[in-house]
């Protein structure tokens, strides 16, 4: 049995107040002694030693502000802190420092102290401990809080504290480190992964499938260590963020769901990978009997937008009672990549379309995506327009969606030797099979073009139709987005209809979208920084994909703590070392290193929420997708940030983990109780007529309770018999518990209003 | 000045929709592929390249290119080129049909089943009764920003 003995390494805020001191670098003697005067002569903390020292050797206040998070006013600078007092002291003497004295909880007060007046603080008679306030981090802990899931793991105000044990946790991604001792519990003595399937390492694949290489059981898994050094860390982020513990560091790195069983599936990065993913866990959780949530952080913006792509209708499908996906929206919220328009009679939209921003925004290879109305035709041509002669130099021929067909172009330049080629490929779908609507597939590529010099030839789509509407969609960030380039007449990009494929436009998948927890940090080697997306905590992350669907569906459906988390990554990505700008702490055997460290985006909310979803279905393991959105809309927490909700920013709000969970509480605390057909409702799901019948007609007293717990509905139902007809018309569509009680039981079944 | 550019780009975008383009026109036809289903678009874009690519091959086995290979996310199943896709089946679906061709069946969601088909057999798969629809699959990305 290994013995690791963990040593962790604390991020250098604390190792510079440490009281350790090394033994092996005079430098590092001569800084220990110092801070050790205040230390010694004061009782004050480290780290208030470390900033009376920075004061002592007149540091600029900038790089003290920064360095420990001081609050500057007009005239003084602040520092923030908690005393500890005796019987002797006496607050008029820090009146006298122009100190301010806070709150106050028995011998602890909280201050705010004028950065020169720290020294006599500390002289202050009665003042028996000074320790500044330290700067936080953005840990997942800071996420946690923000979800009030630790609320939801020590219990409070529960029946019982949830880990999301009994539950399994399917991550399909890439980049995973099975090594990662988050992986394991936190006491680093249970392994937690199951199973993985590599669907791009050859060997043997698991049952049922062709493809791939199938790791079961933990000794399989730990000799393969890994997906490809070559993975990136994303898929451990996520999985960790998930599911992880944190290992010894649990308490700032604890994921949501830290005690559910892990499926992993390092994916083939295709969508046809991502459902033969989603069903062998589906059927791996059937196995063990267990409910499962599967975490999807990818996405693609090819596609109708509408839930009716095959990969979508597949989700629908497979999504039931305890099988629950979970997508992210995409990181799209801030590119101009969506284009719409409504056409009045016979009229002619123009658009540019900028290249990858690595590129002089002309030249490059990228794609666009125009579906229109079922039976309504429009036509497209594709132009080079040069921005500073206003001369076509170049076009296509028009091509409507009349007919399917496929058309190839080279599209020359006009410059005079030195023309290049833009190649465009048009494809043409007259009725789409699953939603009847005509559709464009269009292909540049125009990596010769203007590759230097000139910056004016711009690849230009042009569109006519007559009393329709078409969305379409560049290939998304980073790549190419439609503009106006300041043209009047010409139609600029819009944000709108941002979420993408995969993760965000199934009926059944619940889409996260992101906000911001935290927007500094403090890195390994102890700077402070900003995020890279910085926005006011609470605020949603500039990035976040916007909704709708194009069938008019709010997405996304929640928002999460996306921008930034901290969680695990993989310890076989190079990228990831100890100077790492967004490397934030790591544990270690006295050999191997494993580190923690920042990513943003939606596939970090998407986790999130996958985490806590997976704590509700502890709480109830039937669960179904239509449930837990009603759940998630009735309890999200809604503040100035989102607005009124729902809308196509936030979706339902803020994820609360804790009040939706006492939701679940309310309904299935009863639900257990055997309902053994006692009682039926038909139909159901109902426009809230319905018919019920009571096997037993003891039970004589009814309640309709909603998702909140409230009764909102009652009657003595008496000896009318064993069924009666019920108008509950007036409610909202949602899930209602449907109690029946006599003077010694209850029973219940779930009642589902649908309109 | 901006209203200058604005009558430019007015007149141009009038004036020379009716001349001459230096377009060059490269093909205008599908696949010559024969098929009894629906096909997405993609898919139908991809068996016109699997055209293309069968028709720049010399004598011997069939081996896609490697930007062929890259694009469309063809897998090697064994030493068989195949590429996967969704099929939606009807009443009159028989797997034997699929067994036949060596095609390989993953998930099935009501209607809708994984497959991974041999380049070399496509063009007998096209011709399968009891499939409504197929649709070749598409990347995905992962969304970390």
């Amino acid at each position: 049995m290994r013995k690791f003995i963990f040593l962790i390494i604390v991020l250098v805020v604390f190792t510079l107040g440490s009281n350790a001191q090394s033994k092996f670098d005079k430098k590092n003697t001569k800084m220990s002694q110092a801070s050790s005067v205040y230390h010694q002569a004061s009782n004050c903390s480290p780290y208030t030693a470390l900033l009376l020292s920075d004061f002592k050797l007149k540091r600029s206040s900038e790089q003290m502000i920064e360095r420990f998070n001081l609050q500057k006013t007009d005239d003084e600078i602040l520092v923030g802190a908690f005393i500890k007092v005796n019987n002797e002291f006496d607050s008029s003497e820090l009146e006298a420092l122009n100190i301010r004295l806070n709150t106050q909880a028995g011998d602890l007060y909280t201050v705010n102290i004028p950065i020169e007046s720290i020294e006599a603080l500390l002289h202050v008679q009665g003042v028996e401990y000074v320790d500044i306030a330290k700067k936080a981090l953005p840990k997942l802990n800071d996420a946690r809080a923000k979800t009030w899931v630790d609320m939801v793991h020590s219990g409070t105000n529960l029946s019982q504290a949830y880990t999301g044990e009994g539950v399994v946790v399917g991550i399909i991604d890439g980049g995973f480190d099975y090594t990662h001792p988050t992986f394991y519990d936190a006491a680093y003595s249970q392994y937690r992964i199951s199973r993985v399937w590599e669907q791009r390492t050859s060997g043997t694949p698991p049952t049922g499938y062709s493809y791939g290489h199938e790791l079961v059981g933990q000794t399989a898994i730990l000799n393969d260590a890994n997906d490809g050094t070559d993975a990136g860390s994303h898929g451990t982020h996520v999985a960790s963020t998930a599911a992880g513990s944190g290992s010894v560091l649990s308490s700032t790195f604890k994921g949501m769901a830290y005690e559910s069983e892990i499926v992993l599936v390092s994916g083939n990065y295709t969508n046809l990978g991502i459902a033969d993913g989603l069903a062998y866990i589906f059927n791996y959780a059937l196995s063990v009997g267990k409910p499962a949530v599967v975490n999807m952080s990818l996405g693609t913006h090819m596609g109708p937008h509408d839930g009716t792509s095959a990969l979508d209708q597949y989700f629908d499908y497979v999504s039931s009672d305890g099988r629950i996906l979970v997508g992210a929206a995409g990181n799209e919220g801030g590119d101009k990549l969506h284009l719409d328009y409504d056409f009045g009679s016979n009229e002619t939209i123009y658009s540019f379309i900028e290249f990858p921003y690595t590129s002089n925004k002309t030249n490059g290879s990228t794609y666009i995506d125009i579906w229109g109305e079922a039976g309504k035709d429009f036509t497209i041509a594709i132009n080079l327009y040069d921005t500073e002669s206003g001369e076509y130099e170049s076009y296509t021929e028009y091509h409507s969606t009349s007919a399917d067909a496929n058309y190839n172009y080279n599209l020359d330049d006009s410059d005079v030797g030195d023309s290049d080629v833009c190649t465009v490929s048009i494809t043409i779908e007259h009725a789409n099979a699953n939603n009847n609507k005509p559709h464009i597939y269009v292909e540049f590529n125009n990596e010769d073009q203007d590759e230097s010099g000139d910056i004016y030839d711009y690849v230009m789509l042009e569109v006519v139709g007559t009393n329709t509407h078409i969305d379409a969609w560049c290939s998304g960030a980073g790549e190419a987005v439609f503009t106006d380039k300041g043209f009047l007449g010409v139609l600029d990009g819009n944000m709108n209809l941002t979420v993408g494929e995969i993760g965000g436009t199934a009926n059944s998948i619940i889409t996260a979208g992101a906000y911001t927890s935290k927007n500094t940090y403090t890195d390994f080697q102890g700077n402070n920084r900003n995020i890279p997306f910085y926005v006011a905590v609470g605020e949603v992350a500039p990035f976040s994909s916007l909704g709708p669907t194009v069938d008019g569906r709010t997405k996304p459906d929640i928002s999460a703590p996306g921008n930034v988390i901290s969680a695990a990554v993989n310890s076989f990505d190079a990228n990831y070392t100890s100077t790492g700008t967004d490397v934030i702490a790591n544990v270690n055997d006295g050999t191997n290193y494993w580190w923690f460290a920042n990513m943003q985006g939606t596939s970090m909310a998407s986790p999130m929420v996958t985490g806590i979803v997976a704590l509700w279905l502890e709480a109830d393991p039937t669960l179904d997708y239509v449930e837990i959105k009603q759940l998630m809309q009735a309890n999200a927490y809604v503040d100035s940030y989102t607005g009124s909700v729902p809308n196509n920013t936030w979706g339902f709000g803020k994820i609360d983990a804790h009040e939706t969970m006492k939701a679940i509480e309310s309904i299935t605390g009863i639900e257990n109780l055997d309902n053994d057909n006692i009682i039926q409702i038909y139909p159901n799901p109902s426009n809230g007529h319905f018919v019920l019948n009571i096997d037993d007609n003891t039970y004589s007293h009814l309640q309709v309770i909603d998702v909140l717990g409230k009764v909102v509905y009652s009657e003595e139902l008496g000896a009318e018999g064993s069924q009666k007809n019920f108008n509950l018309a007036h409610l909202n569509n949602g899930i209602y518990t449907l109690r029946l009680t006599n003077t010694k039981y209850s029973v219940q079944t779930k009642l589902l209003i649908s309109r | 000045m901006r209203l200058f550019i604005v009558l430019i780009v007015t007149v141009f975008m009038s004036s020379c929709i009716s001349s001459n383009n230096k377009a060059e026109k490269e093909t205008a036809k599908s696949s010559s592929a024969e098929y009894l289903f629906n096909l997405s678009l993609h898919t139908k874009l991809f068996l016109q390249e699997l055209d293309k690519e069968i028709a720049i091959q010399k004598k011997g086995d069939f081996i896609p290119s490697e930007q062929f290979i890259e694009k469309y996310n063809i897998q090697k199943i064994g030493d068989v080129h195949s590429i996967s896709g969704f099929i939606k089946i009807s009443n009159d679906f028989k797997e034997a049909d699929l067994n036949s061709l060596n095609i390989k069946m993953g998930s099935k969601a009501g209607e809708i089943m994984t497959v991974i088909i041999p380049l070399e057999e496509m063009n007998k798969f096209l011709k399968i009764k009891g499939i409504s629809y197929f649709e070749i699959n598409k990347k995905a990305a992962i969304k970390t920003k």
